[in-house]
């Protein structure tokens, strides 16, 4: 539902920008622009709170390794720590890189999502495997085919305009 | 990881202002219900996020 909200709300976001685009005025494109990053970002909120509210199992994370409590937070802390690191020294906390990724001019943000992706389920499943890791306590998003293909089509449909 | 520790400290915070609206909320119950709720995993990790991008602006400017 959350997806398929967003893609609706994406798809208004549309509409009302390319109304922006038939303005007149000297500085129209970036206007334009900025507006639709602004209705992009509010359609993300409004989509993330109606999705809270429609979807009943929310998760409460706990530590999902076979550690004690105590132990588990330790490792957050650590792993949080690099995790944090690595992001800035990265240079993917830049703000240039960040709204990038929605004026389509810098993917490396995307990019390094990907990878992180691939880690993460190749790492999940070594650590369970090596009994270190409870995948009973890991919450994996359950898939809404058609919401998320809607939702994913609107959201590509307004790609070709921001070029 | 943000938008879980935001609606932990959310709640956690509706708790101490007015409990018994706090637990009538369902989607805040599921914090408030765990016997300490701040010692959660993921708001020790923001933390250790935060720390973490922290030391790494300080190495840049360190490092120049």
């Amino acid at each position: 539902m959350s997806a398929f909200g967003g893609g609706i709300l994406i798809g208004f976001c549309e509409q009302a920008r390319k109304g922006m685009h038939q303005r007149v005025g000297t500085v129209r494109g970036s206007a334009a622009r900025d507006s639709g990053l602004g209705f992009f970002v509010i359609a993300m909120f409004v989509s993330g709170f109606v999705g809270a509210a429609i979807v009943q199992e929310v998760m409460v994370m706990s530590a999902p390794f076979m550690v004690s409590q105590t132990a588990g937070l330790v490792l957050a802390v650590i792993l949080g720590f690099f995790f944090g690191l690595f992001l800035e020294r990265g240079g993917l906390g830049n703000p240039t890189s960040l709204t990038g990724v929605f004026y389509l001019t810098d993917f490396s943000v995307p990019k390094v999502y990907v990878y992180r992706m691939l880690v993460a389920a190749t790492g999940l499943y070594l650590l369970s495997d090596l009994k270190i890791l409870d995948m009973n306590r890991v919450w994996i998003v359950p898939t809404f085919f058609w919401p998320q293909l809607v939702g994913g089509a609107l959201f590509w449909h307004r790609i070709p305009v921001q070029r | 990881m943000l938008p879980v520790a935001f609606s932990l400290l959310t709640g956690f915070g509706l708790d101490k202002l007015d409990p018994a609206y706090a637990h009538k909320l369902t989607y805040f119950t599921q914090y408030l219900n765990a016997e300490a709720p701040l010692l959660n995993w993921v708001l020790f990790e923001i933390m250790g996020l935060f720390l973490g991008a922290l030391a790494a602006s300080l190495w840049a400017e360190t490092s120049g």
